[in-house]
């Protein structure tokens, strides 16, 4: 064997090694700072979402219609004030309400959905020509309600002349109008506008109709693939068709559901345009290949063994599916229900299609409606996007994301401790 | 668990390189020169759950083939790993006692200067997936060589050592793995040639191949140990009598014995040498 | 398995589940059937609707309006006359998402590497879940962000340059936006591609004296690769039908290409199909099936493409890789000829 001249690696290795330190500190500290890049754009999401919208979600905003309404009370034509005063010794007296002497009523701060001061009636003397107040437009007798704010009051002093005091004035602006008053001319009462609560409602429903119809379907076509069909060219093609579809993008099935979905159930039921049913079977068509896949996956993970035995003792193929199959890949279900949530609430090009854009005073079956994420897209499309209400949804929203995937953890560690068991 | 942003202190040592230091001789077998001696070496797998290696004492003896034997599961393989520390990456690894190599222990040693010294070829080949030249100037370009004579030069003379330049001289290319079996070890063998280092340690180099590659491998070994030291692990105990020139006879993690490999087979001089040559178990 | 049944017994109890067993069976298929048919139903109910907007009359009061078929492909500006293009939508879609590559690949791949390889435990769950939560936050709040932060900080920078911009809506924005929310997808199946490199590449590595950062560099990425290109076809497929989002960001400026300025607004297909659906009706959401068309065909044009770029390197002989010998052979003959 020729001897031959071995290059000397010695100076290229000890360089090297004095190099490697920082080179390798240098590959390995990018590859970190990539890292804390995909952590630093979560927490600017969540940061940004908690920062913008934490003050904005607040009860009033969840439990309130997104259109304001508002009534407009007046005391009857034939009133007059008695000059005797009233007794309001029945009126319990708090601190922080400031209360008006003559008309026997306590005016305490709130807030609107917007984060401004407004004023509540929160207390009314039994003997208040309060409780007389009849509506300006049918002269009904109208009890004031507690959810609606006092936006204006016009009052008729002693004088004869009128005197308009605003929410915005303060309290005892509003006070001393009130008590330089005999009589009230005009008085109007706004509801807390800018809710959320139905496309709260909206979104439950939309949820529950979502997994009643995808749910049979998926787990049933995952059985068919998991437990009957052999492996032959059907299945293969059945497979690839339902690995196809769930690379559709959202927007896709959105037109789909506009174009069959609409009209089917318009036929149906006689509605026109979307609503949750088509909303729901649109989110249907999105969710299923993702439920057939994740129980198909549980079903496999049952030993071969087990459903053999069971067939051996007897059982048919559908007691040993009832039996056997369904209990064993109840994980399976459980997180394509998960998922199916999940996706349901954070949809939301599909939906603008098949369910609509329309935020509805009251939720409704039969006419468009809309869910929370589509209500962010709406807020945000206009000329004056509302960012925070927008954040105070996405809250919601996040955390309710969060939840379920704290539960997927939770019910993959139950059922592996089960199985390891 | 290894942390990427903590470096150990390692020292290069250069009287490593100088292939000119005279090295000690052994009491034992005195025409021989010691490149590693193994002294009541202890090494022990799961934070100390296993002992794998029991007391072992052994030098290996410059430019010589040394095999190790035993039954599967005799600890052969993880001293043949601890020599160039690979076993440095399984967690929860303990040892005692120590290897010295060319006389300085090796866990002091930089494991880049130890690994290019002591080269290593795997029991499944297992080339890069990249050309044929790429996967042999690997380990140098590692080590910052970027000169592309040099480069062609190392990649000539190590495919021409193992005999795989005629083979793949039209292919140099082509992806390593494209090759058969016997010529991706023979490729793998190339390539740690390529770094020129002292010794060659080999664990099962031919148990994945056919017996005519097998012959090659075989055949290229007793050609490399005129210019290489080598330690080889072998299952294969004809394999062993063919090509080494001393065996070492492990068992439960004892090294059982150590001789000259004609005397080892000829004359066992333990009884559990003696039943395992004669195939009592295996 | 179906053997077991099959053992002829004069119970009729026994006949009856044998019945019922073939109902469950049939049902179940039809059950399956619904769930494949699922996309050839939608494909062609989206040709009908699609192809609609070309061929029926839309105008009322005597005038004609539809899709003229010419424009359709060549007008670079996007209207609701029966004369918008769709060609410059579609390269503002590819330019968008390329853009975004830029950003999302080398992140994902680095963030793989670092979560599969390098990170100690602890920091490695923390990045495991964020990545995670990232995926799991839905497309309509990477829009909020994106116009709460992402704009202002596009408009910012543009400032800076003294560059105009429409308070940051641009596609800059887009393709940051896309970028984010295609790096879930992509880092999770590079991690798998890189957790199933073979652990005797990474020993041989290092055996030859490669420190660990050169093993992760050259070998594992390298190995990896056609795992994590498969992880970037699927995160391109999302960013190609992303809607909301980038609907949200990108301006939705429907006239013209404006490819040399990345701080102009501009429109991809699917933000042209959401943006103005509120006040859309007649033709206007006719038209936005036949841009549903066009996006089904980028996207399996797409896809197709970048499978066979992927599988060019895999198969020797493949049929691209032959074709093209092909053509160099005929190419090689010519030139022989004419010399």
């Amino acid at each position: 064997m020729k001897e031959k001249n071995p290059i000397n690696f010695t100076k290229l290795i000890e360089r090297n090694i004095k190099n490697r330190k920082y080179k390798d500190g240098l590959t390995n500290g990018s590859t970190f700072l990539f890292s804390l890049l995909c952590v630093v754009v979560l927490c600017l999401v969540i940061g940004y979402v908690i920062f913008t919208g934490a003050n904005y979600l607040t009860p009033g905003f969840i439990t309130s219609n997104y259109s304001q309404s508002s009534v407009a009370l007046r005391t009857s034509k034939d009133f007059v004030f008695d000059e005797n005063g009233y007794d309001y010794s029945d009126l319990e007296r708090f601190e922080d309400v400031s209360y008006s002497e003559k008309w026997g009523i306590g005016l305490q701060y709130g807030k609107d959905n917007n984060q401004n001061n407004v004023i509540y009636v929160v207390q009314i003397s039994e003997n208040s020509p309060f409780n007389e107040l009849v509506r300006r437009d049918d002269g009904t007798n109208f009890k004031i309600p507690t959810d609606m704010y006092l936006s204006y009051i016009t009052v008729q002093t002693e004088l004869g002349t009128y005197k308009t005091a605003f929410s915005d004035d303060g309290i005892d602006n509003m006070i001393s109008t009130l008590d330089s008053a005999v009589s009230i001319y005009d008085s109007n009462f706004l509801s807390l506008g800018g809710g959320i609560s139905t496309s709260l409602i909206t979104t439950c429903w939309l949820i529950l109709f979502t997994l009643i119809f995808s749910l049979p379907l998926g787990i049933g076509g995952a059985i068919y693939l998991g437990y009957y069909a052999k492996d032959n060219k059907v299945t293969r093609i059945i497979r690839s068709l339902v690995d196809m579809s769930s690379g559709i993008p959202s927007i896709i099935f959105g037109l789909v559901g506009a174009a069959i979905f609409i009209p089917f159930v318009g036929s149906m039921t006689g509605t026109t345009g979307g609503n949750i049913f088509t909303g729901a079977l649109t989110m249907t068509l999105i969710l299923l290949p993702t439920i057939v896949k994740t129980v198909e996956e549980s079903i496999k993970t049952i030993p071969k063994s087990m459903i053999s035995a069971s067939l051996a003792l007897g059982a048919s193929n559908t007691e040993t599916i009832f039996k056997i199959v369904l209990p064993n890949s109840i994980d399976g279900i459980l997180n394509a229900a998960i998922l199916g949530i999940g996706r349901t609430i954070g949809e939301s090009a599909a939906l603008v299609f098949a369910l609509g854009t329309f935020i509805t005073a009251a939720p409704s079956f039969t006419s468009g409606n809309t869910t929370l994420a589509v209500h962010i897209w709406y807020i945000l499309a206009g000329e004056y996007p509302a960012y925070e209400q927008a954040c105070a949804i996405s809250i919601m929203i996040f955390c309710v994301v969060v939840i379920l995937s704290l539960l997927t953890k939770l019910i993959n560690y139950l059922f592996k401790r089960k199985r390891e068991k | 668990m290894k942390n990427p942003f903590k470096f150990k202190k390692e020292i290069v040592n250069e009287k490593l390189f100088n292939n000119d230091t005279s090295l000690p001789h052994s009491q034992e077998y005195p025409d021989e020169e010691v490149i590693f001696s193994v002294k009541n070496f202890q090494f022990y797998y799961d934070n100390g759950a296993k002992h794998a290696l029991k007391d072992i004492n052994l030098e290996i003896f410059k430019r010589k083939v040394t095999a190790f034997i035993g039954p599967s599961g005799c600890g052969k393989s993880t001293l043949l790993r601890c020599f160039n520390r690979m076993n440095d990456l399984i967690d929860g690894n303990k040892k005692e006692g120590e290897i010295l190599y060319k006389g300085t222990p090796i866990d002091t040693l930089n494991t880049i200067q130890l690994r290019s010294k002591v080269g290593m070829v795997f029991q499944q080949p297992n080339p890069f997936p990249m050309s044929i030249y790429n996967n042999i100037t690997y380990g140098p370009k590692c080590q910052g060589l970027r000169n592309k004579k040099e480069l062609d030069k190392i990649v000539y003379e190590s495919l021409n050592d193992v005999g795989l330049y005629e083979e793949v001289k039209e292919q140099i290319s082509h992806s390593g793995t494209s090759l058969s079996g016997g010529q991706q070890q023979r490729l793998c063998i190339a390539r740690c040639i390529a770094m020129s280092p002292d010794i060659i340690l080999m664990d099962e180099p031919t148990s994945a191949l056919d017996p005519i590659a097998t012959l090659k491998i075989e055949e290229l070994i007793r050609k490399l140990k005129e210019k290489y030291t080598i330690v080889i692990v072998t299952h294969n105990m004809q394999q062993a009598a063919r090509i080494s020139d001393y065996t070492a006879f492990f068992m439960l993690g004892e090294l059982i014995e150590f001789n000259k490999t004609e005397d080892f087979f000829a004359h066992p001089k333990n009884k559990k040498s003696e039943d395992y040559i004669t195939g009592k178990f295996s | 398995m179906e053997n077991f049944v099959k053992v002829k017994t004069k119970n009729s109890r026994s006949k009856r589940k044998i019945i019922v067993d073939k109902i469950v069976h049939l049902l179940l298929f039809f059950l399956v059937a619904i769930c494949a048919s699922i996309i050839i139903i939608s494909i062609i109910f989206i040709l009908i609707k699609g192809i609609q907007p070309f061929v029926d009359n839309y105008g009322s009061d005597g005038k004609f309006i539809n899709q003229n078929l010419g424009s359709f492909f060549t007008n670079s500006t996007w209207t609701y006359d029966g004369n918008g293009g769709a060609m410059f939508l579609v390269l503002t879609t590819i330019y968008v998402v390329l853009l975004s590559l830029i950003i999302s690949v080398p992140t994902s791949i680095f963030t793989a590497l670092f979560i599969a390889k390098i990170s100690p435990r602890g920091i490695k769950d923390v990045i495991r879940t964020a990545i995670d939560l990232l995926a799991a936050i839905p497309s309509v709040i990477f829009g909020l962000f994106g116009k709460g932060i992402i704009n202002p900080f596009v408009y910012s920078i543009a400032e800076a340059l003294k560059i105009q911009t429409f308070a940051g809506s641009s596609i800059l924005s887009g393709a940051l936006i896309i970028a984010v929310m295609s790096i879930p997808t992509m880092t999770t199946l590079s991690i798998s591609a890189i957790n199933a490199v073979d652990q005797s590449l990474i020993n041989g590595s290092l055996a030859l004296g490669a420190s660990n950062a050169q093993t992760n560099m050259k070998i594992i990425i390298r190995s990896a690769k056609s795992g994590i290109f498969a992880g970037i076809i699927l995160g391109i497929g999302r960013a190609l039908g992303e809607a909301t989002a980038i609907q949200m960001v990108i301006g939705n400026s429907t006239n013209g290409l404006t490819f040399y300025n990345i701080f102009q607004p501009g429109s991809t297909i699917a933000s042209a199909m959401l943006s103005g659906i509120n006040e859309a009706s007649g033709f206007g959401y006719d038209i936005r099936f036949s841009l549903g068309i066009v996006l089904m065909a980028v996207i399996v044009i797409t896809n197709l493409i970048l499978t066979a770029i992927k599988n060019y390197n895999r198969d020797k002989d493949g049929p691209i890789r032959k074709f093209i010998k092909k053509i160099g052979g005929l190419l090689k003959n010519e030139r022989k000829e004419s010399n």
